[in-house]
């Protein structure tokens, strides 16, 4: 059974994809997700070739028949989503972006003119990189539901690394600690928590860390450009130790990284501060695991 | 058609509710042996993930979806890498007449 090794921070812009990509240049035998299926921005770096592509069908939506209905005017009635309207013809249409897939409409419709719609909402990859194999994923704009887009990836990731005997799911999450991040953290074997040493950083450390003893998942943490305040980096620090939850490693600040992503390039293999700090930090999660 | 390839067949109609995709296609359900002569069936099933909120009701799904394909007897359904496996496994005895 392989090992799936989730990165995750209580908030966007910690530095998760960038430490997840990085790892994926020391960590070889693996498959890496992105399963941060809102906002998929992995492939800047890792430059997928897309081998295989499917939709992904989100909940199936509301859509009723003109011609059977009677507008008795019911399921606009009853619709909590405020999602049934009458259009300039008077005839009764459902808005898409507003249907939350409840189905009320279609059981309370007296002549059943109301079907549900099977509706794509994303897409999923699997894809070769020059770090290995990738399955990643990209959400519609406005469509919901990313928690099972997630699962989704994770599930193709599993049956990918059981098929081929690799030991490692290296999973780039999503930022936050809600539907998605809780699928990527379903199943993990480890989470590396990627905090920033301000208020906010420690703030959603502790619920990160607060989701993962929920989940009974092992944690630790990565304090990203640490040097920049050094009080909130002990903070941090103190916060871990007193929580037994092992500092990783901690990686400076350096704006090599900035200049390598605007060009699209590997912060790992273009700055040293970055380099070796990742590589002890790597040492530290196997050492952990 | 043998009755490994109906309840190959019948399987793809049971769906992940969460994923919209047959258990088949999936993979979820795997080691599917049949003793064709005495319409015996016996299948591993594992959820995507190990607390799987549905887990239990797509185990019940899977056992009587083979039970309904005509020929067969009885369905062993083995639950695997799940938090409550044991207990899919006694309320699937249930179904056993």
């Amino acid at each position: 059974m392989s090992k799936e090794l989730v990165i995750i921070s209580g908030k966007g812009g910690a530095g998760k994809t960038t430490l997840t990509a990085s790892l994926a240049c020391v960590l070889k035998d693996k498959v890496i997700v992105d399963a941060d299926a809102d906002a998929a921005n992995m492939y800047l770096l890792l430059k997928p070739q897309v081998k295989h592509k499917e939709l992904f069908k989100g909940n199936p939506k509301a859509y009723i028949d003109v011609d059977k209905c009677i507008k008795c005017d019911e399921c606009r009635r009853l619709c909590r989503f405020d999602a049934i309207h009458i259009n300039e013809n008077g005839e009764y249409y459902v808005d898409e972006l507003k249907c939350d897939s409840c189905e009320l409409c279609k059981i309370a419709c007296p002549v059943g003119a109301i079907e549900m719609k099977d509706v794509y909402s994303g897409e999923w990859y699997e894809s070769e990189t020059p770090y290995g194999i990738m399955v990643h994923a990209k959400l519609y704009p406005g469509a919901e539901n990313s928690g099972n887009l997630v699962t989704m990836v994770k599930h193709r990731a599993k049956l990918i690394a059981e098929e081929k005997g690799i030991e490692y799911i290296l999973v780039d999450g999503s930022p936050g600690i809600g539907c998605p991040v809780i699928s990527t953290i379903s199943g993990a074997y480890f989470v590396i928590a990627v905090a920033e040493p301000t208020p906010a950083g420690i703030h959603d450390l502790k619920r990160v860390k607060e989701l993962c003893d929920s989940f009974k998942v092992k944690s630790g943490v990565v304090i990203n450009k640490y040097d920049l305040n050094m009080q909130k980096t002990k903070e941090i620090g103190d916060f871990a130790e007193k929580e037994g939850m092992p500092v990783l490693g901690r990686i400076p600040f350096d704006t090599c990284v900035n200049r390598a992503i605007t060009d699209l390039e590997m912060p790992y293999n273009r700055c040293e501060k970055v380099k070796k700090s990742v590589d002890y930090i790597f040492r530290n999660i196997m050492e952990s695991l | 058609m043998s009755l490994k390839e109906q309840i190959i067949e019948k399987l793809k109609t049971v769906y992940d509710p969460e994923l919209r995709e047959d258990v088949v296609k999936l993979k979820l359900v795997y080691d599917l042996n049949v003793d064709e002569e005495n319409g015996i069936a016996s299948i591993k099933f594992r959820p995507t993930v190990e607390n799987c909120p549905v887990g239990l009701q797509l185990a019940i799904a899977i056992k009587k979806a083979i039970l309904s394909v005509d020929g067969v007897k009885r369905a062993n359904v083995k639950v695997e890498n799940f938090i409550w496996a044991k207990e899919a496994e006694e309320f699937l005895k249930a179904l056993d007449n």
